[in-house]
């Protein structure tokens, strides 16, 4: 046994020195997970399974409304939120959605953005600015081999519809996002953040289009929120 | 907000380098028809036209309602739901669009489709014991006149059934055509002459409640679209639509042991057929238990479950259909 000691003695001491060059925020902490539930409490979950992208982004901007120095105003009513994602049956229309929003809020100086292709750094740029509402994206089924909560069937081509979620919480090895599917309105069950592994939150992000699809509001370069307010 | 706002009559679409053509084309599809969008087919002529049919695939809640279930969505998908044509242009594709809501409805369509292969799958398969309900056996005496009399008095003569069963109008007539539609019956014009699925039953047992349920459970199995549709005989549906406001859930989930209850139910019958369903809880209750005592639906306290037999007979069959 002496033997083996020694030999793996330099890996174990390189394994350590590793570690310490890694920040101490490999994994949510259990208080980050009460403060993205605490952040959740104004959200409202949906009715209407199928309309999961208004559903999100109303909670994306009740957030963002919640933060100091933000307007309450730019909250939607479900309908609004319905409307700017021209919502029916067959799914939302995010054809030029980011224009439709910004107008929606023209009366506050917020630009609402759709961009493909970030990647997991924009995305926590995206996350960790104040100015920024927490973004929205559209993951693939392969999402729901990692969703909480809840459990699906693929359809008969092995498949489903992609889903809308919100991102609220991203570090170097997890993501905690809002999953629209995981709650019912009126069945009384606390709303909270789903966690994922970041890599298989990219791929699922990446979908079999391979490219990120990501919609978020930000206050205009000219004016920052907080000056508008004060 | 006018749909004609929203999305444009047609659209250019140019594949990045490294993106498929097909692939890019789909992508962008997604963004304008929502994200359960698929190309169910695509294909590009030599001369350089492409013809699309777009499928969509939708989520449905099929979760258990005892407590302590965990929340289980069915995605479903329905090819073919809407066709855009396009050409070769620049590089790319234009493509003609055709508008969203076009789309839902073609989609709504498809879905009504869905629903009435369950339906006809149900009431196959439950053809034997809806038959028995006097509701169902009342409506169909004529139908059972008609066959008694053409054995019992074979070959029967067409006016003297007109005039015994003194319906209004050209009723009988109807009823006739139907039978020899589904080939109970032959008619010449004058005379109606049983065929075999009628003669296989001797005289005796003609006078039999054991006749009448197998000779209209035959005949509900084999006419019941035409009856119900055609001749107007609701009451055929009646109870399949309250049966498949269980079974749809049941047979997508593919689970006999999925237990729903009234309120699920109630919301099935508004998301199938489309409205609200302005039933007394006591008067929906009475229905479901009405299906579990003809050994179509079981229950459990609040909740209702698969007659196991029912379940795959349904099953077998709306697979069969679709």
């Amino acid at each position: 046994m002496g033997w083996f000691c020694k030999w793996i003695e330099p890996y174990t001491r390189l394994i350590n020195e590793v570690c310490k060059l890694i920040p101490n925020n490999m994994t949510i902490t259990s208080q980050d997970l009460t403060n993205t539930t605490a952040q959740m409490s104004g959200f409202g979950a949906q009715d209407d399974i199928t309309a999961d992208l208004p559903n999100v982004i109303q909670n994306m901007l009740e957030e963002f409304a919640d933060r100091d120095g933000v307007p309450e105003g730019i909250t939607l009513s479900e309908r609004t939120a319905r409307e700017i994602c021209d919502q029916k049956d067959i799914g939302s229309y995010t054809l030029n959605i980011a224009s439709r929003l910004t107008a929606e809020l023209s009366e506050y100086p917020l630009e609402a953005h759709y961009k493909d292709g970030l990647d997991p750094d924009d995305m926590e740029k995206i996350v960790e600015d104040a100015n920024s509402s927490y973004p929205t994206v559209q993951m693939s089924s392969e999402y729901f081999n990692f969703c909480e909560g809840y459990s699906t069937q693929p359809d008969s081509r092995g498949g489903g519809r992609d889903i809308h979620a919100l991102i609220m919480e991203v570090n170097h090895s997890e993501v905690l996002l809002y999953d629209p599917y995981r709650f019912r309105r009126g069945n009384g069950s606390q709303i909270k953040p789903t966690r994922i592994d970041k890599g298989d939150f990219k791929s699922a992000w990446l979908g079999k289009f391979e490219i990120t699809s990501t919609l978020w509001v930000e206050g205009t370069d000219q004016k920052r929120i907080s000056q508008y307010i004060s | 907000m006018s749909e004609s706002r929203i999305v444009p009559e047609e659209i250019h679409i140019t594949a990045p380098e490294g993106i498929e053509e097909k692939t890019a084309i789909e992508r962008k599809l997604t963004q304008i028809y929502g994200s359960g969008t698929y190309l169910s087919d695509f294909y590009v002529t030599d001369d350089g036209s492409v013809s699309i049919q777009l499928g969509n695939s939708f989520p449905k809640d099929v979760t258990d309602c005892r407590p302590s279930e965990e929340i289980v969505i069915k995605f479903i998908d329905i090819d073919n739901i809407t066709e855009l044509s396009g050409n070769k242009k620049e590089g790319g594709f234009r493509v003609s669009l055709n508008s969203r809501k076009q789309v839902s409805e073609s989609l709504e369509k498809e879905k009504e489709r869905l629903r009435e292969n369950l339906s006809d799958a149900t009431a196959r398969a439950t053809y034997d014991k809806i038959a028995k309900t006097p509701a169902v056996e009342n409506q169909l005496t004529p139908i059972k006149q008609i066959l008694r009399w053409t054995r019992l008095y074979h070959p029967a003569s067409f006016n003297e059934v007109k005039q015994a069963q003194n319906k209004d109008g050209d009723k009988t007539y109807k009823y006739v055509k139907t039978l020899e539609s589904l080939g109970f019956v032959r008619f010449d014009g004058e005379k109606i002459y049983a065929k075999e699925p009628l003669d296989k039953y001797d005289l005796e047992q003609i006078s039999t409640k054991e006749f009448n349920e197998k000779i209209l459970a035959e005949v509900v199995e084999r006419g019941y679209k035409h009856l119900s549709e055609q001749l107007g005989l609701n009451i055929l549906r009646h109870l399949p639509k309250f049966a498949n406001s269980y079974y749809f859930d049941a047979v997508e989930k593919n689970d006999p042991n999925l237990h729903l209850d009234l309120e699920a139910i109630r919301s099935n019958i508004r998301s199938l057929y489309g409205y609200q369903s302005g039933l007394h809880d006591w008067v929906l209750k009475d229905k479901m238990d009405e299906l579990v005592s003809l050994d179509i639906l079981s229950n459990d306290d609040e909740y209702y479950y698969a007659d196991q037999t029912t379940f795959q007979d349904i099953a077998e069959k709306a697979s069969a259909s679709r």
